[in-house]
């Protein structure tokens, strides 16, 4: 079989499955913990090892749906635009807040993975750990970090966010939904985001602000930083 | 449902309008040298034209939508790379979860109280 059509259904597979387990989400009432891409990765990283297909085959068909990250993110503006009418009131406290929890996602990653004793392309693959993931692999691929690791420890981050958000933020007594969205924005992105929306619909929209602009200044702030 | 040429034409004009802020974020990266996707600069291209025009054409919506909808599945090419580093990971991969868990608790809960703080500030300075 040619390499084109290995390609195509390798193509076709990803789609398929991530049809499917996107359908199962929604039908089980979009629980963060079973977001559909989790389930896709783990029954497309089964297969290319039981196939022994090697990762070359896998990303020569796939390549189209890696290529479209770069519209899907530059698309992130249009809600980001929506969002924006309500952020004016709260304009300085929320862009305060957004500089120092940018500031602490990148250095609490890299801080602690230091102090862990990680270093080269692991430490500078978790740099962009806050930050919506299309964003974060654009990052990664440009620092010289591992895209595929950053890929899942920000899927991964971004569950565990929007687990214990709520929690969190009850026991520190922040009622705000503002307050609550654009924190969850800034430490768990877009999974982050379609929990606050479960908050209130204020949360929610504070949250996909939080994540477009993280994602924005992250990038700008590492790509000064590592120049 | 609005469909024909005209729903098509739109359609088009929201996938165009998304390249091209896409293309201009990709030369700008390149021509000043940062390290940084091409995306994030386009992005924040297409969000200054949008608060400049103050709407979201009917097409750029759509696009937008069903792209925004989808981005799960764009992800998995990048995530099924792992693969390839599973030998070089597996020492590492507690203190990977580790960072993860402590970051993400620790980002969110410095990012609430630092606006709840700026907040109080403002507010306190506004009744001055």
């Amino acid at each position: 079989m040619s390499g084109l059509l290995i390609g195509m259904a390798w193509l076709l597979t990803t789609v398929l499955v991530y049809a499917l387990c996107r359908a199962l989400h929604q039908r089980l009432g979009r629980p963060a913990w079973l977001l559909p891409v989790l389930p896709t990765l783990m029954v497309l990283i089964t297969l290319v090892v039981a196939l022994d297909a090697g990762m070359e085959a896998y990303a020569a068909g796939t390549w189209p749906l890696h290529f479209l990250l770069g519209p899907a993110t530059v698309a992130i503006a249009v809600p980001l635009f929506s969002a924006t009418a309500r952020l004016l009131p709260v304009l300085w406290p929320a862009l305060g807040a957004l500089l120092v929890g940018c500031a602490v996602g990148i250095g609490s990653a890299v801080g602690l993975a230091w102090l862990l004793g990680l270093s080269g392309d692991t430490l500078l693959s978790l740099a962009p750990r806050a930050v919506t993931t299309p964003i974060a692999i654009g990052i990664s691929e440009r620092i010289g970090g591992i895209p595929a690791l950053t890929a899942l420890v920000v899927i991964v981050s971004g569950v565990i966010g929007a687990v214990v958000a709520p929690p969190l933020l009850r026991a520190f007594g922040i009622r705000d939904p503002r307050v609550q969205g654009l924190a969850i924005g800034t430490a768990a992105h877009g999974i982050g985001t379609a929990q606050a929306f479960e908050l209130s619909p204020e949360a929610g929209a504070f949250a996909g602000l939080a994540m477009g602009l993280n994602g924005a200044l992250t990038a700008l702030l590492l790509g000064a930083l590592l120049v | 449902m609005r469909s024909g040429l005209r729903g098509i034409g739109a359609g088009l004009a929201g996938v165009l309008a998304l390249l091209a802020c896409l293309a201009a974020g990709e030369v700008l990266v390149r021509g000043v040298g940062l390290p940084i996707p091409g995306a994030v600069p386009g992005m924040l291209l297409l969000y200054a034209i949008l608060l400049y025009r103050r709407r979201v054409g009917e097409g750029l919506a759509t696009v937008s939508a069903g792209l925004l909808g989808w981005l799960g599945l764009f992800f998995v090419p990048a995530g099924v790379g792992i693969v390839t580093y599973a030998e070089v990971l597996r020492p590492v991969a507690l203190e990977i979860v580790v960072v993860m868990v402590v970051s993400t608790m620790l980002t969110l809960t410095v990012t609430a109280l630092a606006m709840s703080l700026f907040m109080t500030l403002a507010a306190r300075r506004r009744s001055r």
